[in-house]
């Protein structure tokens, strides 16, 4: 059987849509969770899913266990919070050392779509010593003692055969979740979430959250400055050919 | 006091491409500021003129290491046997994919901050090295410092500084190093394939004296269509909001703002776009902005120079006559 660990963040749904409120699963996330459950039908494999964040991080956890997997690590406590990405590495790779060291395949998101920042995948892969491939766009097989995946860079697509372990940074997403079965949703509400605290990890205080962070905000500064606008009025034609006379000149 | 030492690491490979002149710049800038050195960290091939060159843009000293393949795992290890050696107060990386990942393992393996994505860096006698990036809110830049760090890195966007030859005659030191480590790279990989791909060519988006943008108010094809068509009209490139994009109209290389591109044209006209911080700060180089909207509250008229209240298809309609 392949092990295969999938990091999950869940971020704000008004993202992709302004009526959405909440949190949602990662789209970068969601397309990883929707491929294994594809592999799933015809591949011995085990999906660990494995999450930091607080209450509101539920709903999203219960639809990856309704879609694809079998466990979920659920790294929630306050202790945790404001991590930037070094802290957020550091808790992630203690979980993946302490609670799957055997893990054949370790799978993130390239992005999320709230941080944008795309660096975690890369620091995770440093800190567990595994073997990292970036800008994947698609998996096509898991092997007995390898993976292929298709991998596409600025100026190349390649199909590559990756020996495990390994760390993806997946760059596919996915913004509605396709396979959600009602049954497997409604198990997944009465699943058992197990919920890690920093002291249940073992993982200083010093070492997540914000205590842990290497980069802090200082402040917010509006660096987009307000200018005097001239508003055009009259009728839609007026409109029309007065921009119209504004890309001739 | 002794100099800080601001790095500028060259991941180009065999020459100093704009990119970095672009970084050298603002490292330059911000060693008159904090009483820097500015180093040119680079690895790869290439020939020692090459290497003069970084003096055009303000360098103090090159660091070269000569090395046949351009793999972040190697990177990484000739990086730190450097960085363990003489040290560095900032490093400043482009952010291509392969310095994304290379800054990545960098700030992991010696946890240090990074910022990704910088628009901005400057020098404060009180902060120390402040990184300007978009905050997650809309309308905002958050200002980054590391903490408890022993440098600070960064990656930073292409085109946010401007690329600089200065007009003093600077003594550039060339340090070849010699890396005593092994040059194997990974092998537990195996590339079955590998089509090459077309450069995504920028240049019409680089060049491009009008450019026309979509947002989420283009609601239908219809009036995406019209507005492609008004775009071969007056030579204007469509360029979406990251919503767009993410929406499939349109391809991500003509994504405008933090995550995507920034452009600088002479007319810029917003169609259906609310004016978020992320989307405003890839155009706020445009000499003119237009903006149509149906909101006459909509932020995007903040920075407009033109302000147009209307339904986008029916303006584009008629537009389009
Ligand atoms: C980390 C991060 C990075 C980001 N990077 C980028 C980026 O690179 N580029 C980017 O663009 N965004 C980026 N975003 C997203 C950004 O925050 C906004 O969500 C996005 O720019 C909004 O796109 P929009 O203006 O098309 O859509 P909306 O915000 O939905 O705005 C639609 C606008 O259309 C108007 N409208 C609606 N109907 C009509 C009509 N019939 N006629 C006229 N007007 C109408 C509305 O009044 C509204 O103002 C990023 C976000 C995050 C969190």
């Amino acid at each position: 059987m392949i092990k295969i660990v999938v990091c999950l963040k869940m971020v704000p749904g008004k993202l992709i849509d302004a009526e959405r409120s909440g949190l949602i699963i990662n789209p970068y996330d969601l397309f990883v969770l929707e491929k294994l459950a594809e592999f799933k039908k015809t591949t011995d494999i085990s999906v660990i899913g494995i999450c930091m964040g607080g209450e509101s991080a539920r709903e999203g956890l219960v639809r990856s266990k309704a879609l694809v997997c079998d466990d979920i690590y659920w790294l929630n406590d306050i202790k945790f919070a404001q991590a930037d990405t070094i802290a957020t590495t550091k808790t992630l790779s203690a979980a993946i050392k302490k609670y799957i060291p055997d893990a054949d395949a370790v799978i993130c998101g390239g992005h999320a779509i709230d941080g944008e920042t795309g660096q975690v995948p890369a620091e995770l892969s440093e800190k567990l010593g595994i073997t990292y491939f970036s800008s994947v766009a698609d998996i096509e097989s898991f092997g007995h003692d390898s993976a292929v995946i298709v991998k596409k860079d600025e100026g190349s697509e390649m199909t590559v055969r990756c020996r495990y372990p390994f760390l993806l940074s997946v760059d596919s997403f996915l913004t509605y979740a396709s396979n959600l079965n009602i049954i497997a949703l409604k198990r997944a509400q009465k699943w058992e979430y197990k919920i890690i605290s920093s002291e249940e990890l073992g993982i200083a205080q010093t070492d997540c959250g914000a205590a842990g962070s290497k980069t802090k905000v200082i402040n917010s500064v509006n660096i987009i400055y307000k200018k005097e606008s001239i508003e055009v009025g009259g009728s839609i034609k007026e409109k029309a050919d007065h921009v119209k006379k504004l890309l001739q000149q | 006091m002794d100099k800080r030492n601001i790095w500028v690491v060259c991941d180009a490979f065999d020459h100093v491409d704009s990119f970095t002149g672009q970084l050298i710049s603002k490292a330059y800038q911000l060693s008159k500021e904090s009483n820097g050195c500015v180093q040119v960290i680079f690895l790869g091939d290439t020939s020692e003129d090459e290497l003069k060159r970084c003096a055009l843009y303000g360098a103090d000293e090159v660091v070269y290491q000569h090395c046949e393949t351009k793999d972040e795992r190697l990177w990484l290890d000739i990086l730190s046997d450097i960085y363990s050696s003489i040290g560095a107060d900032v490093i400043m990386f482009t952010n291509s994919d392969f310095s994304k990942t290379l800054s990545s393992f960098f700030a992991s393996r010696f946890e240090v901050g990074l910022t990704a994505d910088c628009i901005d860096i400057c020098f404060e006698d009180e902060n120390g090295f402040v990184f300007e990036r978009a905050a997650m809110s809309d309308s905002v830049q958050a200002r980054i410092i590391c903490i408890d760090s022993q440098c600070c890195t960064c990656t930073v966007k292409k085109n946010a500084f401007v690329e600089n030859v200065i007009n003093e005659v600077k003594e550039l030191s060339i340090r070849k190093w010699d890396y005593k480590g092994s040059f194997n790279t990974d092998d537990t990989y195996e590339v079955i394939s590998c089509v090459k791909r077309e450069i995504e060519n920028s240049a019409d988006l680089d060049n491009a004296k009008i450019v026309f943008g979509v947002g989420r108010g283009v609601k239908d094809k219809e009036t995406f269509d019209l507005i492609c068509q008004a775009g071969k009209k007056y030579n204007a490139v469509v360029v979406g909001t990251k919503c767009v994009v993410d929406d499939g109209l349109l391809p991500k290389k003509y994504q405008v703002g933090q995550s995507g591109r920034s452009i600088a044209p002479d007319i810029y006209i917003a169609f259906g776009i609310s004016g978020a911080n992320q989307h405003l700060v890839g155009i706020r180089n445009s000499r003119q902005i237009i903006a149509v909207n149906n909101n006459e509250n909509a932020p995007i008229f903040n920075i407009a120079d033109v302000k147009i209240v209307a339904d986008v298809k029916e303006f584009i309609k008629e537009f389009s006559e």
